[in-house]
């Protein structure tokens, strides 16, 4: 794979640490810890009818995308209609999962809820994603097996590099519900980045399945999004 | 869109195998789908009285395995067959929900919150079983999960990151997603009908398989034979709907048009369509409405082996994708178990009984709750 130029156009994370995106100015940090409150004026100021059925880990994932495209200064409205969305996850719907079944037990099945059920498949917060901003691009969740978090970054890289989408936007996504429960490093929190392939020179640069920044290899999530916030001006678009 | 690089090199499928409800192997599977078998069988492994149904296209000897065990007896069947993993050999895995049992056992047996598990226990299994060197990773995209894994795999290849990737995928017959499907009211009372115009629903299936993708150079280095080339794909979201497909198809015409366009072929050149035909009212006609738009009066023979093998999700592109390749081997497709009365709109090439076809492409496609679809074109060696 020869070397690709990537551009960062904008980034956004909700970490235990806080909420912030990559032109606001804050530091990134991804403690472990509890999310902060996932509330819908995140997302939106108007009613929203999808809001109250989500679990959190959709929830998690809409904010974060939203905040993503908005840091990038892409309109929600007027959105590009070839952008793909690839996310990592450990634990992914675990947390609705365990929700469901628990309808499925008192009556034997009777009482088993099809709304949660819906969400029990970790894509679907792809699905509400691209519903709400009209991405027609691959959608895919891929387990995040490392404890980098890297892969969904990398996957979305490789989709740009593969020419299956024109734009992306790809991360890592996982709420603390539920983390407890498997082996893992991992932190909870939802971080994202919209990228393009660019022709310019750019600090981001990937090669051989290598991330560079600045020619340093990036090893895992927190190292990169601490590079593109404190070199934010550099970075952007 | 910028088109990507591949082309550079063929992709071929070098081995592959399944398990599926009429036993281990694609030789019994093959024999059973052209003598017009149906694998339904009523569910043991948990109650079903409260449910739409109470059957299954389920692997009979997992009934007597323990819960929780059952997905790992599932992969276990294959691994004992000689399955090579050679140092560069890239681990790819599809499953929709894993070993979904241990949450289950969890759930009614635990009163603790902790289960203390492997976060991919399917990766896990199979690197230590395989004894294979790279990190794999799972691709989730519920019903389109094996397709997508098999054309990001084709991709790794043809990007020249790797010469070899190994993509298994599985799923079984849950109490979890059984319930779930009932509750979602897309299970037929009875059996699975792929295009006929009284479909009422799918039958969910289990099945396991894998698939061996190889550069040409490395499958000449080794001295192997071709099964298949994954000649081109395209993928694409629908952005409308979860659970249901977008009426019109627009996703999965998309996905279509671009395989198509990658293998640079004419739509007239297609010998056969394996359809995702899950025999639910919306999946079929929305099916029937694309394969009508992009082939309009020459649609080619279209097949699903749904009605015989069940809806296995995570795996069911897999299991498709040798079928696809077995089928374009033996220049047949094969009946359309459960169909009865064709929808009218397809009547002419929904296929009954077995039918011969001749041509050196074919195409499978899935759809998947979150509205992705997948489209995989294989050419004939």
């Amino acid at each position: 794979m020869s070397n690709m130029n990537i551009a960062v156009m904008g980034g956004a994370w909700i970490t235990a640490s806080g909420i912030g995106c990559i032109s606001d100015g804050k530091d990134f940090s991804m403690p472990q810890g509890a999310l902060p409150k996932l509330r819908r004026a995140l997302l939106t100021t108007s009613p929203d009818q999808r809001w109250g059925r989500l679990d959190n880990y959709s929830k998690a994932g809409l904010i974060a995308t939203s905040l993503a495209l908005k840091d990038a200064g892409i309109d929600t409205v007027d959105v590009h209609k070839t952008i793909a969305i690839v996310v990592s996850t450990v634990t992914g719907s675990a947390d609705v999962d365990n929700k469901y079944f628990q309808t499925v037990l008192p009556q034997m099945g009777l009482l088993a809820s099809p709304n949660l059920f819906a969400y029990t498949l970790p894509n679907c917060m792809l699905g509400e994603v691209s519903i709400r901003y009209g991405f027609t691009g691959p959608a895919m969740i891929l387990s995040q097996t490392t404890s980098d978090m890297m892969n969904g970054i990398v996957g979305g890289i490789k989709l740009l590099h593969y020419g299956l989408c024109e734009r992306v936007v790809a991360g890592y996504c996982n709420i603390e519900a539920g983390m407890d429960s498997v082996h893992t490093e991992c932190k909870p929190g939802a971080v994202f980045l919209v990228m393009k392939k660019t022709k310019k020179n750019s600090p981001l640069v990937f090669n051989n399945s290598k991330l560079l920044y600045y020619g340093s290899q990036i090893s895992n999530l927190v190292d990169l999004m601490r590079e593109l916030t404190h070199n934010r001006f550099s970075e952007l678009k | 869109m910028e088109k990507g690089i591949v082309g550079l090199t063929n992709i071929h499928i070098s081995d592959y195998d399944c398990v599926t409800c009429f036993g281990d192997g694609v030789e019994v599977l093959w024999k059973s789908l052209l003598a017009k078998e149906c694998g339904f069988k009523q569910i043991r492994r948990f109650e079903t009285k409260n449910y739409v149904n109470s059957v299954a296209a389920c692997v009979t000897d997992l009934d007597s395995v323990p819960h929780g065990r059952r997905f790992t007896a599932l992969l276990e069947k294959l691994c004992r067959k000689d399955v090579r993993a050679g140092a560069n050999t890239v681990l790819l895995t599809a499953t929709t929900k894993d070993n979904i049992e241990l949450l289950e056992r969890h759930i009614k047996t635990s009163k603790s919150d902790s289960c203390n598990n492997s976060a991919s226990p399917m990766v896990d299994f199979l690197i230590g079983r395989l004894d294979i060197k790279c990190s794999g990773y799972n691709v989730n995209t519920a019903c389109a999960s094996a397709s997508t894994a098999i054309l990001w795999a084709a991709e790794m290849i043809g990007n020249g990151e790797t010469d070899e990737v190994v993509v298994w995928a599985a799923d079984i017959v849950s109490e979890f997603v059984f319930s779930g499907f009932s509750a979602l009211k897309v299970m037929s009372p009875d059996t699975s009908r792929p295009f006929d115009v009284n479909r009422d629903g799918l039958i969910l299936g289990e099945a396991a398989g894998y698939i061996v993708l190889m550069s040409e150079e490395k499958l000449l280095q080794e001295n192997k034979t071709s099964l298949g080339i994954i000649k081109s794909w395209g993928i694409s979201s629908d952005a409308h709907h979860i659970t249901a497909p977008d009426r019109q198809g627009r996703g999965l015409h998309r996905a279509i048009h671009n395989a198509l366009e990658k293998a640079s072929i004419q739509p007239g050149s297609l010998a056969a369509i394996n359809g995702h035909g899950t025999g639910t009212v919306h999946n079929d006609a929305m099916e029937i409405a694309v394969f009508r738009k992009v082939f309009g009066d020459e649609v080619p023979p279209v097949y699903s082996v749904k009605g015989a093998i069940g809806h296995s999700l995570g795996p069911c592109g897999l299991i498709e994708v040798i079928v696809a390749s077995r089928s374009l081997r033996e220049q047949l497709v094969p009946p359309v178990i459960g169909l009865q009365t064709p929808e009218p709109e397809i009547d002419a090439y929904v296929t009954m009984k077995s039918q011969r076809i001749d041509g050196k492409y074919t195409l499978t496609t899935n759809s998947g709750f979150g509205g992705i679809n997948t489209a995989l074109v294989i050419e004939k060696v």
